[in-house]
Parts: structure tokens; sequence; C-alpha cells
């Protein structure tokens, strides 16, 4: 019974306040869910009155596909390619949060390696999403080469995902109880390559944005939100920390030996559209610094833990030890099975706090596995930065959110 | 309560309060009777509370100045079919100022009324009517709103996904499956596979 | 020496039809030029496909264009929804009638300026004409019975009205300085390198800023924003009647960078020399193409660098600083003639 079938063409008037019919002489603009600059599939009814947005109602849903209910059905293992996407800018986040989860379950210790290797491709998505982000929100506002430029750098960070995982955007790479894969030879020169030149490319960036006076005209005291409101409304991440608080859970809450690296957490006070976008800058230049460190102290050893039964055994080993290959037999056939309990496990993602909660019930299959998905709380701050602003702003305003339709609708 | 995880420190710019006095006693101290049980495992630290206190122990939680869980960050729910209550909320709040989580969590019964499909109107609207319960029973939960606005599409995620409606909450609608679904898919008697 | 009619007509004739043609393919490769230039400035290539270095790529285009369905929505006013592209590139077009490229030319025996008609008002023609172009989008906008096109039109309809006042402003201190609208006398009036744009910077930067609000480009493109309104005011326009709105904004550009030619750089003017076909008729059409192509080229070199302003930003820019400091440079330039 949809709107059009019902006979009612503007039936989304309705949808912005059930019952509550738009006032006389403001107009109801749909847009999305196909629309340039919603970043996806995401759909806002906006009351409008000119060119001043007087309500916005953001309506999501269209991305849905059951990844809770389909984790369920699936063995513990093979809930890592579905969290690849569910936030498909940065998958390597999305799988470092579910295993470090499991692995927590499971009281798993990760060798050092693994865990390096963890923070560095974790740090290089961050890299990526971040400019994805940077391209799409300058698109958005009008500057169309940012967005190539920023592409551009991102496709050396996909070839250097492809060279460790064989996948550009659906890593999978990270395991329960380590990786998938040792890490490839030449991964670090690669990595090193791209690194090197990236920070005069931020430069570079910042040269065509940051002292823009259009940009500025279009960003400064755009989207304000204080922070009481910001904490009260569960917007984390840049946004947050452009608002003063610097609540960045790789500093507070280090996890995957974060508290092994030396990095600052970049924080604004104005809370407005340009802050982010400073934020966010400054945080390219602190996740380079990560990398950097991740490369220079890279620790030898094994890149998955001593847990026979849950991590799959060398393939070498297989060939000449019986129990590894049956453990392989089992692990792929069965899964394993994970003590029941709950645990929960937050990250810093590059769009703020995400998290796994997992309910086991000791069988091989999750019961319950629920994401907090930072996309999908952040959102609901829109209403709060651009009502009573421009049109234009609201655009301004969603690419500062940097939400993925992806993540909120799962 | 030893076991939180190793040394968060305060975020911000103040210096850090002393070590959080163990929340337990400071909770069955204000509020006598409000927790059910609680459970220390793997630096998680989480709380059952009945079900009829728990808008208060959450207020609690956020305003006392020796807890200060600002940040509502994940609600959500468990289907625990065959056990009563059948579901059971769960909220992970984090307190941005002492840099601890804490679990509370909640059961909520089951009603034979939330099984129903949501009412549809009549009128020109294509969608159900808003759902406007002000008290909580079997299937009907405090919501915290309130309290957190971010609880806001959470509690509509969990409407939309259980069915567990939620007390004075200001637009509980369906928020990610579309307005006319029957059935709510979290729930485990819901199928992977098929039509329901 | 009188001309026969009959030879009148057919000069014109050749003229007109010259003109037009030379203006479609410019257009079609200006759009070319810019698509590449771009690409270059955004590290990529363009399109290099169709035809050696893509120059076949515009045909292509239009082609494709040509060819495809032609759909008009339900809801829309018809008759104004056909008539808004037509009048959008009739009026994009028929300003470069009074634009002149070169200097007068005798050829066969016979005397013809390098220009279609000259008219002793040729620049209130084309400011007037120009003006008229906002009805096209205004129609086109209000016809579609879209909201998005709706409010593209308005912000358009707002736009234009706003900066066509501080181009026509601007470009009073030339006249002033000329002492004619007519824009041979203009150029004229600016021989031996004495161009307008010395000591009418003013009046030029400004006519530049409005001058790209009034083809809507980067950074004033809010009737049709992409980012925020779909595609603004030909939202629903498909096919070859959306090729016509394409089509006026680049002749609209080329006629901007043609009149700021004409009116700031001194036309044709320029080093000239060898034989009389080379120094009345190359090397001044030369020249002219050159400067008129820098412009273009600034056109297209802003929209490859800058974002987009806001709406109530771009009204305040029109309003709040060039409306007045094109009213100031009128004053004071009125004063140093009346003072000459």
């Amino acid at each position: 019974m949809s709107a059009f079938a019902s006979g009612s063409v503007s039936g989304f008037d309705s949808l912005l306040e059930p019952g509550q019919a738009p006032r006389a002489g403001h107009l109801i603009l749909n847009m999305g869910p196909q629309h340039p600059s919603t970043h996806g599939v995401l759909r806002l009814v906006l009351e409008i009155d000119g060119e001043v947005v007087v309500r916005v109602r953001p309506v999501i849903g269209y991305l849905h596909t059951g990844i809770e209910k389909s984790c369920e059905s699936k063995l513990y293992q093979q809930v890592v390619t579905l969290t690849d996407r569910i936030d498909y800018l940065c998958p390597l986040t999305n799988n470092l949060c579910y295993v470090l989860t499991v692995e927590k379950l499971l009281g798993l210790e990760i060798p050092r390696k693994a865990q390096w290797v963890r923070v560095l491709l974790n740090e290089l998505t961050r890299i990526n999403s971040h400019l994805v982000w940077l391209g799409t929100h300058a698109l958005d506002i009008g500057a169309m080469t940012m967005f190539l430029y920023t592409f551009r750098e991102r496709e050396e960070i996909l070839k250097i995902f492809e060279m460790a995982s064989g996948q550009r955007m659906m890593t999978s790479y990270f395991r329960i109880g380590g990786l998938a894969l040792e890490p490839p030879l030449g991964l670090l020169e690669r990595v090193r390559a791209f690194i090197s030149g990236f920070s005069a490319k931020i430069d570079e960036y910042e040269t065509l944005l940051t002292r823009n006076s259009i940009w500025m005209g279009r960003t400064r005291g755009v989207g304000v939100i204080s922070a009481a409101d910001a904490i009260a409304a569960g917007l984390t991440g840049p946004c947050l920390r452009a608002a003063g608080v610097p609540l960045d859970l790789r500093k507070t809450q280090p996890y995957s030996g974060y508290q092994e690296f030396d990095f600052s957490v970049p924080v604004r006070t104005e809370s407005d559209v340009y802050a982010r976008y400073l934020v966010r800058l400054a945080e390219l230049r602190e996740s380079v610094k990560i990398v950097t460190q991740a490369m220079a102290g890279l620790p030898e050893g094994p890149f998955k833990a001593q847990a026979p039964g849950i991590v799959l055994p060398d393939r070498d080993k297989m060939k000449s030890e019986m129990e590894a290959l049956i453990y392989h037999f089992k692990i792929v056939t069965e899964g394993f099975r994970v003590p029941a309990g709950q645990a929960f496990q937050a990250v810093e993602s590059p769009r703020g706090i995400m998290s796994y909660y997992i309910v086991s019930d000791g069988t091989s299959r999750p019961y319950r596995v629920h994401m907090r998905c930072p996309s999908y709380a952040n959102l609901q701050s829109l209403a709060r930065m651009v009502e009573g602003r421009l049109l234009a702003d609201v655009v301004a305003v969603i690419g500062s959110l940097d939400i993925v339709l992806g993540e909120t609708d799962r | 309560m030893s076991a939180e995880p190793p040394v968060p420190p305060a975020p911000s710019s103040e210096p850090a309060p002393p070590a959080p006095p163990d929340v337990v006693a400071r909770l069955e101290a204000a509020l006598p009777g409000a927790l059910e049980r609680f459970e220390d495992l793997r630096g998680e630290l989480s709380l059952w509370i009945h079900s009829p206190r728990l808008l208060s122990v959450l207020r609690f939680l956020r305003d006392d100045p020796g807890q200060q869980f600002d940040l509502l960050v994940d609600l959500t729910a468990v289907d625990r079919l065959g056990a009563v209550p059948r579901f059971e909320l769960v909220y992970q709040l984090y307190s941005t100022r002492r840099g601890v989580w804490l679990r509370i969590l909640s059961g909520v019964e089951e009603s034979d009324a939330v099984s129903a499909p949501a009412p549809v109107s009549s009128g020109p609207a294509h969608l159900p009517e808003p759902i406007r319960e002000t008290t909580p029973g079997p299937g009907i939960a405090s919501s915290v709103y309130s309290l957190w606005p971010a609880a806001d599409w959470f509690e509509r995620e969990i409407f939309d996904m259980f069915g567990i409606r939620f007390a004075h909450h200001p637009d509980l609608r369906r928020i990610l499956m579309p307005d006319d679904w029957e059935g709510h898919p979290l729930r485990k008697d819901y199928p992977v596979e098929g039509y329901r | 020496m009188q001309m026969p009619l009959k030879i009148y007509l057919l000069i014109a004739l050749i003229k007109t039809v010259l003109s037009l043609a030379v203006m479609a393919s410019l257009i079609a490769y200006v759009q070319l030029a810019e698509r590449r230039i771009v690409a270059r400035m955004q590290s990529r290539v363009g399109p290099t496909r169709v035809g050696p270095w893509g120059l076949l790529q515009p045909l292509a285009d239009t082609f494709k264009l040509l060819l495809k369905e032609d759909i008009t929505p339900s809801q829309t006013s018809s008759g104004l929804y056909l008539l808004a592209p037509a009048i959008s590139v009739t009026l994009a077009l028929l300003s470069i009638a009074v634009i002149p490229f070169g200097p007068v030319i005798h050829i066969f025996g016979y005397t013809t300026p390098l220009q279609i008609t000259n008219i002793n008002v040729g620049l209130l023609f084309i400011l007037g004409v120009t003006s008229l172009g906002v009805y096209g989008i205004v129609l086109a906008g209000w016809s579609s019975n879209s909201k998005y096109s709706l409010l593209g039109s308005l912000r358009a309809g707002s736009q234009m009205v706003s900066y066509e006042l501080a181009l026509g402003l601007a470009l009073v201190g030339p006249v002033l300085l000329a002492g004619s609208l007519d824009l041979r006398k203009i150029v004229a009036a600016q021989a031996g390198g004495h161009w307008f744009i010395l000591p009418e910077i003013v009046a030029f930067l400004i006519y530049l800023t409005a001058a790209f609000a009034e083809t809507n480009r980067i950074p004033f493109d809010l009737p049709e924003a992409e980012g925020e309104l779909g595609a603004g005011y030909h939202t629903e326009y498909s096919a070859m009647k959306f090729a016509l709105f394409f089509f006026s904004e680049y002749a609209n550009m080329i006629t901007v960078s043609c009149v700021a030619t004409l009116v700031f750089l001194g036309g044709w003017a320029g080093p000239v020399f060898g034989p009389v076909w080379l120094s009345r008729i190359v090397l001044p059409l030369f020249w002219f193409c050159l400067k008129a192509a820098f412009f273009l080229f600034l056109f297209i070199w802003v929209r490859g660098t800058l974002p987009r302003f806001r709406y109530d930003q771009l009204m305040a820019l029109g309003w709040k600083v060039l409306v007045p400091v094109a009213l100031a440079n009128v004053l004071i330039t009125s004063l140093v003639v009346a003072w000459r």
C-alpha cells in the first residue's frame, strides 16, 4: 500500500509529522532516495519556506538487508564477510570490531604482529574513508576537482588492500584469531611509497579549500550543535570532537595495541561544518603518523593466534599433520563453539563509535549480533543542525556528518 | 568492579575524578531494590535492572555526579525465546568524563498484543498512527528519549525489529522496514528465509 | 559606394550562416575544451575515444542527444514547456548578430564589417537580449511542474535580475569613456593600446564576476546546483530539449567573453603585419579569438577550482558589494569624463 497506490501522489507529505500538515505557503520537498547529495539512498522530507528549511525528516531503510538477522544463521567466521558490507567505506574497521568482540568472548590472545598489521590497515582504512568523505563533501559544495584528487589517492589505498587481502573493498582480511593471510612481501614498501607522498597531498587539498573564502563562507557557522546536545543525541566521532569533546576510543579505551602508538586527537570547539572539516583533515595527518609508526616498529612473529580449533591451520601443516587436517575440516564444516555469554566491543571508526554486541548461546553460531553504527546515531542530529537554515546548508551538513547508508540501514 | 578496562584516562582536560566507587553499591544505596543482579565478566560490567525501576536507574546513572554516564552509545534488544521475560533490552552507557563503560539490561515481557501487525489508519496517510503508550507493561518498555534524545532511532529500531513498544516515545514508527511490513524480523520465531 | 540590395542581402546571408555555423561548432568545441581542460586539472584525460584526440566527441554527443527518447513529463504545461528551451537558445544566439569580430573589410570591391549587422546601440541590444534569456529559464522551471525545477528557476530569476544590474552598471564606465553604445566605436576608442581594462579595472572585475553569475557558471551555478536541486530548472528536460539549454549556456558564455573582449580588451586590436589579407582580416580575427578564448578558459579554470556560493551569499555579494561598487565606479568615471 504505497503512497501512489492509495491515490495520493504527494503521499510523502504525511511523512513529515503524522497528522500534521505543513503550514500554508510552505513547500514539502522530497529529497532522495535518489539525489546526488544524500550519499546513497538517504531520503529527506523537507518542509521549506522559500529557501529556508523549517523541518526535516530523514527516512532511512532503503538499503536494509537484514544483516543482523543473517548473522544469526551464519557460523562465527562467516559473519566477517557480512561486516564488510555494513560500512563499505571502512570494511576493515568493521572486520576489526567484530573479530575483537568474538575474540573477547573466546578469550583469545592475539599476537602482536597481527595487532600491528590490524592497526596499520585500520588507519589506512580511516584515510580511505576520510578521502571519500572529503571528495564527496567538496563535490556537494561545488568543488568538483577535489573529488577526483581524493579518489586518485584512494585508488592507491585500494590497491594496497587488494595486495593484502585480494579484494579492493570487501576485504574480510581480519579473521577471528588474527589475519587471513600473512601480509605479502612488498606490502610495506607499497604503503611507505604511498604514505611518504601523502602529506604533500593533504597540503594540496588544503590549498584548494582551507583558506578559500567561498568554502569558508559555506561551512563556517553552519550546522552548529552544542557539545551537550551532541552527546545527548549520541553524536560521536569527528563531529563530536569538532564540538570540543576529545572522545576518541583509540586514546580513551585503547584496543588492538593502540596504546603503543603516539598520536594526538585533533579537537576544535566551533562545532560547525568547517570545524569538522579541519578535524578530519588533522586526523588524516594523525593517521599518517600512526601508519608510519606501525611500519617502523612492525614486530616479527606469527600473524595468527595459537588456537587450534578456532584459527585455520597453515596449508603446509595440513599436508603433513593429521590434526591440522581434522581441525581444518571441523572449522570449515561446523565452525567452532564460542562460550555462552555476551560481549561488547567499541572501536573508533572514521565516523564515530562503532560497536558490536554479541550474545552467544554456546553454539557455533551467534545468538544475536548487534552493530551500533555511527552513521545511524549521527544522522539523528541532522534535524537539530539544519532546521531554520537554508536548503544549501542541508547538503553541507549531510556532507559534514559523513554518513554511509550501508551502515545506517544495515 | 576492579576489572574495568586498563587505564581509561579522562579525556577532558580537567583532572580525572577519582576512580569510580563501586557503581553497584552506589546504586543500591540510591535506589534500593532496583538492581536484580550484576555480572562483571571480561572487564564488562552488566547490571540487570527490574524493569519498573529502569528509568529512574538510568536517570541516576546519567545525573549522579559520581556516575555521569552521559552518552547512550547503544540500545538494542535480545529475543530470548522461551525465557521469561522473553525480551531483554540492552543499554550500553559510556561516560565521556570518566571514560567508563556500563551495560544495563532489563527484561520486557512478551505481550500478545504486540504480535499483531501495527494498526493501519484508514485516513489519507498510508502510515500507521503513531503509537502513544503511556505506561510500561507487557510488550511495552519506558522510553529513555527524555534522558537521551539519541534513543529516538534506537527505540524505533527495536520496535521495528522486535515489536517492543516504548511508552512516551515521541514518534514510534518503523524505521528500517517498510511501514506496511508485517511481523518483526529479529524475533527468533521469524524465519531467516522465505516469507513469514 | 551604395551596394545593390541583392548583394547586400547575399553578404548578410553569408555572414549569418557563417556566424551561426561557427557559433554552433564553437559551442560544441568550447564544451569539448572544457571537458579536456577540466579533466587535465583533475588528473584525468577526458574524452579521447571519438576521433583523433576526441575531436569528434561533440558530434557524437549531439547524435546521442538527437536520438534519445524525447520525454515530456505528464504534468507539464506543455506549450510553455516546449517553448522554454526555444526561448533560451534563440535569445542566446540572437546577441551574436551585433557582435563585431573584426574591422571593416574590403572584399571583391565591396565594403562590409566583420559582423552580421552593426547597430549604434549594440551594447544595449546585447544587454537587453541576454536579460530576456531569463524568461527561458523561469518558464522552464515553472512549466515543468516540479519542485526542484521551480526552486532552480526562482533562484535563476532572482540571480539574473540582481547580477544584470551589476553587469550593466559595470559596462557604463567604458561606455562613458568611449562616448558611445556602438561596439565598433567602443573598440575604436581603445585604438592604440588604450584598452579600457586599465582605467576601468574595477568595472572589469565587476563585469567578470557578474558574467559568471549571468551564465550560471560555478561559483554561481545555483540555478542548477546539482548538489541541492538535482539539475535545477532543467531537471525535467531530456534529449534535445535539454541540449538546447546546454547550448544556450555555452552561447551565453561566448557572448559575454566577446563583450568583455570588445569593451575591455580593445576588441581585435593587436600587432598586425604582412599583406592586406593578413593584416586586415586574419590577424585581427586571430587577436579577437585569442582574447575571447582567454575568457572562455577563465570560465573553465574557475569551474575546476572553486566551490559554489550559497543563495544568500550570492545575493549579498550582488547587492551589497557589486552594485554599490559599480555605482561608485560610474560616478567616478563620469566625473573624470566631465573634467576632461
